[in-house]
């Protein structure tokens, strides 16, 4: 379980947020991970590095209504993910995750992304995530047992 | 060649750089050059503003994000000039520790600079992503050095992006011995990666333009100058104390620039790798005067494109320079130290060599401690000029034996050659031709 983000970008840390609460869990708490403002080197030489399935948990921008969530997996995704920027900054998920693959990465990666509130600079999560978080947590913690046994 | 057809305008807009953007402009008229620009149009990003009225601990921190790639050099170099402010000695170990950090954030760099952005243009691809497809292990090679690199930044400053280990006289944290052996260990089994990153460098086919100009770095009487010295110009081939940077630097402005270009004793200045090779090359250790030779730069060197191989070059001193400062360390042990410190009014400057060049801060504290003035004097913006002086010589040389798109791609080389901080995006560049 690897958590995304930003903690000083308002929602964007609310994938920080929801696994480090995650990792209170004895069930999950040696399976979590986060990379914290990472960019796509340091994405795709972890997933390398890892070599095993993960399921990552960011906000992401899916045209839902803020504070919703959805679990699908890369593939189904980078549409959605890909952005145009080629370059060190800009580089991100999407082209960490595609370079992951492309060097030989082959385990599956579901992604479970929150649409968020506001990403405004800034810390911690808007009061309206806060509200939402504890049934987040809860399907966060449903998805990754499924996941988990397969 | 028909240099009557040559009548064209390149036009690059959007050259973006991380205090904002910028543009290339190229003017031909039937074979003869009207106009080379690069205007910069960015955004002020108002960090000397919003440091003052804090205390002086927290400046280094904050100033730190100017850059999320030159954050170390940021810190401790706004640590240093805070501390000349309020009259701080440092320790020995604190010296030491603050040189691993900065060693660390150059092999950060020169890699992700060297293999994400030069060496596409080189083979001939847009990016990384197709590279790591037409050359898989060059892609693993690069992503097995940055992480080792980012594992080093965080061992020394608490974690790889704007570290909080360090501060004003030392650090708040010390990385265990253990750990520090075992980063020891992964550097050497990295050499063999480094040594293949020299070979990678051997075949890059490096443009063969020359313009002789003035090489600006810090110079240090006992080692190869990246966090200490004085500031040495290959014109005078004497040095000035950091305290006289704005002698150095000299900033004025242009009409298309919103960034000060800088000057010292002739028209622009070069800071950067390739000025500290020059000035600085029987420093370096003898296994990167060797890679040196290996890729064919011979000091002084005039070639901006060479920048990339004198990154390279720098990438081995590090690499086995940070081997000799871990020894050192592990030698003489780390004890926690006193970090306090008595606020008093006072004005300092301080500088470090950071991947891109040569980087210059200045603040003021009141008598209370509140930061009441600061001045940060970037690489980028000493190297602007010097880039547009190039593009301005370069191009009638250029023009008479290359199409235009070849034309293009040599001057976003150049400017890509000199790493400055618009490098972060240069590969997203539109280039548009207007007829």
């Amino acid at each position: 379980m690897v958590g995304l983000g930003s903690s000083l970008g308002g929602d964007d840390g609310i994938g920080l947020a929801l696994v480090q609460a995650l990792s209170g869990d004895a069930i999950f708490a040696a399976r979590c991970v986060f990379l914290e403002s990472a960019d796509a080197a340091t994405i795709a030489s972890s997933f390398i590095e890892w070599g095993a399935p993960a399921i990552l948990v960011d906000a992401a921008n899916m045209a839902l209504s803020p504070g919703e969530y959805r679990l699908f997996e890369d593939s189904e995704a980078s549409a959605i993910l890909k952005t145009s920027s080629v370059s060190t900054h800009g580089l991100g998920l999407a082209e960490g995750l595609e370079l992951a693959r492309t060097l030989g990465f082959g385990k599956s990666v579901y992604i479970f992304g929150i649409q968020p509130f506001d990403l405004s600079p800034g810390q911690g999560i808007t009061p309206e995530m806060t509200a939402r978080f504890p049934s987040l947590l809860s399907a966060l913690k449903t998805a990754c047992s499924r996941l988990i046994r397969g | 060649m028909d240099l009557k057809a040559k009548t064209y305008t390149i036009d690059v807009k959007h050259v973006t750089r991380v205090e904002g953007h910028g543009r290339i402009i190229v003017n031909t008229k039937e074979g003869v050059v009207q106009e080379v620009k690069l205007a910069i149009t960015e955004a002020n990003r108002f960090f000397e503003n919003f440091v003052k009225g804090m205390q002086p601990a927290e400046v280094p921190w904050i100033v730190s994000r100017i850059c999320g790639i030159c954050c170390v050099g940021h810190q401790l170099t706004a640590t240093k000039a805070v501390e000349a402010a309020l009259g701080i000695q440092v320790s020995p170990q604190t010296i030491l520790l603050r040189k691993l950090l900065t060693e660390s954030q150059f092999l950060q760099s020169h890699v992700l600079h060297v293999y994400f952005l030069a060496v596409p243009d080189y083979l001939g691809v847009k990016s990384v992503l197709p590279l790591a497809k037409s050359h898989p292990d060059v892609v693993k090679r690069a992503l097995r050095l940055k992480k080792l690199a980012n594992d080093y930044t965080a061992m020394f400053g608490g974690r790889t992006l704007h570290p909080m280990s360090n501060t004003l006289k030392g650090f708040r944290k010390l990385p265990h011995l253990d750990d520090v052996a075992a980063l020891r260990k992964r550097l050497l089994e990295a050499i063999p990666d480094v040594e293949e990153t020299v070979r990678v460098a051997q075949t890059l086919k490096i443009p063969p333009y020359e313009r002789e100009t003035e090489y600006v770095s810090l110079k240090h009487p006992d080692e190869y100058a990246l966090y200490d010295g004085e500031v040495y110009s290959s014109d005078t081939r004497s040095k000035v104390p950091v305290s006289r940077y704005r002698e150095v630097t000299n900033e004025f402005t242009v009409a298309h620039s919103t960034t000060k270009w800088s000057k010292w004793h002739r028209c622009s200045y070069f800071a950067g790798a390739l000025a500290r090779v020059n000035n600085n090359f029987d420093q370096l250790l003898p296994q990167a005067q060797q890679t040196a030779k290996d890729l064919g730069l011979k000091v002084p060197c005039y070639n901006p494109y060479m920048n990339n191989v004198a990154q390279v070059v720098e990438v081995v001193h590090c690499a086995y320079n940070s081997v000799r400062m871990l020894d050192e360390l592990l030698g003489s042990g780390l004890k926690e130290e006193d970090i306090s410190y008595e606020v008093k009014a006072g004005r300092g400057a301080g500088s470090c060599e950071v991947p891109r060049g040569i980087l210059f801060h200045e603040y003021e504290f009141d008598g209370d401690g509140r930061c009441s003035a600061a001045n940060a004097i970037i690489p980028t913006s000493q190297n602007v000029n010097n880039i547009e002086q190039d593009m301005k010589a370069f191009v009638p040389k250029m023009l008479p034996q290359m199409s235009k798109e070849e034309l293009t791609l040599h001057m976003e080389m150049l400017l890509r050659a000199y790493d400055p901080c618009i490098s972060c995006s240069v590969h997203m560049l539109d280039v548009e031709f207007v007829d």
